[in-house]
């Protein structure tokens, strides 16, 4: 190779790497030093990441219309079709718990279901959380009774229900009611765990003859 | 002259498709690491900042009642907090008499929530709270929660629902770990301290001895972190090996690691300890491996978290061992002489101690974490509750007051800030006297601390319209949040991580996004809400 070539080479090399440097360079950008303060900067407002398999609602929600399934009628679903999928035997566990307002002879009859006492209640209607929970993968969301009972009632992403829409033990208020007739109370420990308190024969909550249903997890959470 | 297969080598066009493939990715490795080297230099280029800052995260577990906290005393606020917590109901706070909200100073301009209220008050048991309020070492942040996304009552009764909610909402672990997180939408891997930690542990701490993240709580999620590991001290102080003897000097045996043979006690735990030591000495000299280095991966693993352990023992107790006369005589002073102080009192009371002994650690950046539970008062709240203001309002008092007392400047350098699950519902759950409120969403939280602009009421504080407004689908009180604990917590962040009004050097905002993913739903990553600047930054 000529002299002549050699240099155009060299030349042609150093360009070269000068423009990678330069691309480097600007690549790189400017270390960004504004002061927090500043009105009016910042390009970065755009949203942030959004999962969708996480607590999102379906891309393109459909209306539900009022859902009229064996179960009764449901106002509506969050499901996107509005579709209420019972889970499988878990409706009959409400057939043994007590009901409010029968009798002693109906009572005695066997008519208020097959459990003996109270605290069987409450574990029925802990398997009934469980059986919720198995199904959609938590706990139902919220406190309030009225607002859990619509949860099990199929108001939920997957339209998951394990109790009918009216039952004898389900008040005019939407609430589930102990065999003494008053609501029980839910208490949301974490998204697997959740505890069911019956005021018992008093009617009165937390007193002596409160029952409540036994969580193993409760005593890891916080209070 | 070219040889054939040199010809063939470099002539072909397969050949040369192929070099040139293989010299874009050359190229592209070659920009790539011209561009981190830049900012590596850039990075190192800043000296580590010279100041000294602390945050302190005090959780409140169980979901404080905050509308007994924080009580407005005339407006539409006023009448519709009657309306739901009536006069001469136990949980009810009222304006005048006996057990009466002890009201705040406004600042000039009032307190910016005309549209509710004019005039607030706290606790009755907050005296020191109110004091330092209106004094302005402390300040409020209304109706903080954990939030997808902005949402408003109407969009949240929709049918179907299409703004996102965060999951198991009113649940407590869920909601502890979402706000610890500030990330409701996904599962967890980190807390927004951890995360902080690992972004500013090099920049700011180069002569760091111990980690960034200390908590006096436990282990907790809030600083969970990839690089940085929490560190846990006891309200006793450091928590030493078991089974080391320790002998006359309280950490002598950890300071000594490695010069000293370790002593071991003389039971089953320092037996264990001991024997373990000498089967991995074993194999060492078996091996004829030098003193520094185990043949076994795991024999390695295991030295050197015993040995950091020590260290971190023999480092942390070094900063405990200074006087702690000023730090105690300021509790003392809050609480009194022979009362018993709480355990939050007691965590704070290590923070002030770990805070004065800071030169040992080597931090000029530190995160704590201190908790305070039983603020689920779903009975006896009137009691329980008070107990609680009561305990919360000395134990804040005790710590302002031992902080200035090492060193008046220093209150400038710490800002504490409250968590807590989710406020409480407004409607109690009972007319009993051992009634109490149930779970809530948005709540008001404290800022405390010299950068704190104080005596404000920060955020947009709820009309506690029932059914309407900012309550959800019942009729019970519970506030859909106005502020994001995203957008809270970047406030302290910010604050955190910068030195003046600047952030330190090569951080930028794309670092807060880091911290906080979801914050550009909320508002702009660079800048702070008008209703939000609880910090002045040129503390």
């Amino acid at each position: 190779m000529s002299r002549h070539g050699l240099q155009v080479k060299w030349i042609g090399s150093v360009v070269f790497l000068g423009a990678i440097l330069m691309l480097g360079w600007r690549l790189g950008g400017d270390v960004d030093k504004r002061v927090i303060l500043s009105p009016g900067e910042s390009d970065l407002a755009a949203k942030g990441p959004q999962d969708p398999a996480y607590c999102a609602p379906p891309a393109v929600p459909r209306p539900p219309p009022p859902v009229d399934s064996p179960f009764g009628v449901h106002l509506f679903s969050t499901t996107p079709l509005g579709v209420v999928r019972p889970v499988r035997g878990a409706f009959e566990v409400l057939d043994d718990v007590g009901l409010p307002g029968k009798s002693t002879v109906e009572k005695e009859a066997g008519l208020t279901g097959g459990n003996e006492s109270g605290y069987e209640d409450v574990q029925s209607v802990g398997i009934l959380l469980e059986e919720f929970r198995r199904a959609f993968g938590a706990m139902p969301t919220g406190e309030l009774n009225d607002e859990i009972v619509r949860r099990l009632q199929g108001e939920n992403p997957k339209g998951i229900a394990v109790l009918p829409k009216s039952h004898a033990a389900i008040n005019e208020n939407g609430e589930l009611m102990d065999r003494w007739g008053t609501p029980y109370r839910f208490h949301p420990e974490s998204a697997w765990v959740m505890t069911v308190r019956s005021a018992g024969e008093d009617r009165r909550m937390w007193t002596g003859d409160d029952i409540v249903s036994e969580a193993e997890a409760t005593g890891l959470v916080q209070k | 002259m070219k040889t054939k297969k040199h010809q063939d080598h470099f002539d072909t066009r397969r050949n040369f498709l192929c070099r040139s493939a293989c010299a874009s990715l050359g190229v592209t490795g070659v920009v790539n690491t011209l561009a981190h080297l830049r900012l590596v230099q850039s990075a190192v280029a800043q000296s580590a900042p010279t100041d000294y800052k602390a945050i302190i995260c005090l959780f409140l577990y169980g979901g404080n009642d905050a509308n007994n906290m924080l009580v407005p005393l005339n407006g539409v606020a006023r009448t519709n907090y009657d309306s739901a917590r009536p006069a001469g109901h136990p949980i009810h706070i009222p304006v005048s008499g006996t057990n009466q909200a002890l009201p705040l100073t406004a600042p000039a301009g009032g307190f910016g929530q005309d549209a509710v209220a004019t005039q607030f008050g706290v606790h009755y048991a907050m005296s020191n709270v109110r004091q330092m309020f209106n004094s302005g070492d402390l300040g409020f942040v209304a109706n903080v929660g954990t939030l997808v996304e902005p949402i408003n009552r109407t969009e949240y009764v929709a049918v179907p629902r299409v703004k996102p909610l965060p999951p198991q909402l009113f649940s407590h672990s869920d909601q502890q770990l979402q706000w610890q997180s500030s990330l409701p939408d996904r599962p967890f891997q980190s807390g927004w301290g951890g995360r902080a930690a690992d972004l500013l542990n090099a920049l700011a701490n180069p002569a760091s001895s111990v980690s960034m993240n200390i908590s006096i709580a436990g282990q907790n999620s809030y600083q969970v972190g990839q690089t940085v590991t929490q560190y846990s001290v006891a309200t006793t102080g450091v928590v030493g090996l078991a089974g080391y003897n320790s002998g006359a000097n309280t950490y002598g045996n950890a300071a000594n690691y490695g010069v000293t043979p370790p002593s071991y006690l003389g039971n089953d735990a320092g037996r264990t300890l001991e024997a373990l030591d000498k089967i991995t000495k074993l194999t060492r000299m078996q091996l004829g491996e030098s003193n520094s280095h185990y043949q076994h991966h795991l024999e390695e693993g295991y030295n050197e978290v015993m040995k950091r352990a020590r260290d971190n023992e023999a480092i942390v107790g070094t900063a405990l061992g200074a006087s702690t006369t000023a730090i105690d005589g300021a509790f003392t002073g809050a609480f009194g002489a022979g009362v018993t102080q709480p355990d939050v009192a007691n965590q704070l009371k290590m923070v002030a101690r770990l805070i004065q002994g800071r030169a040992s650690l080597g931090n000029n950046r530190q995160i704590f974490f201190v908790s305070m539970g039983g603020f689920d008062t779903h009975q006896n709240q009137p009691g329980d509750h008070n107990n609680l203001m009561n305990q919360l309002d000395k134990s804040l008092k005790g710590f302002k007051d031992a902080i200035e007392a090492i060193d008046p400047t220093l209150w400038d350098d710490t800002l504490l800030f409250t968590n807590s699950d989710f406020a409480r519902t407004l409607q109690p759950n009972g007319n009993e006297t051992g009634s109490g409120t149930d779970h809530g969403w948005g709540g008001h939280q404290i800022v405390m601390g010299g950068p704190v602009i104080g005596q404000r009421i920060y955020g947009s504080f709820p009309d506690l319209a029932r059914a309407t407004g900012q309550d959800v689908d019942s009729n019970r009180g519970r506030w859909i949040p106005t502020v994001a604990v995203d957008q809270y917590a970047s406030v302290v962040a910010k604050w955190f991580m910068s030195s003046g009004s600047n952030y330190l050097g090569g951080l930028t905002n794309a670092d807060v996004s880091t911290i906080f993913p979801n914050l550009g739903r909320f508002q702009s990553v660079g800048s702070i809400p008008s209703n939000l600047g609880f910090v002045n930054f040129a503390v």
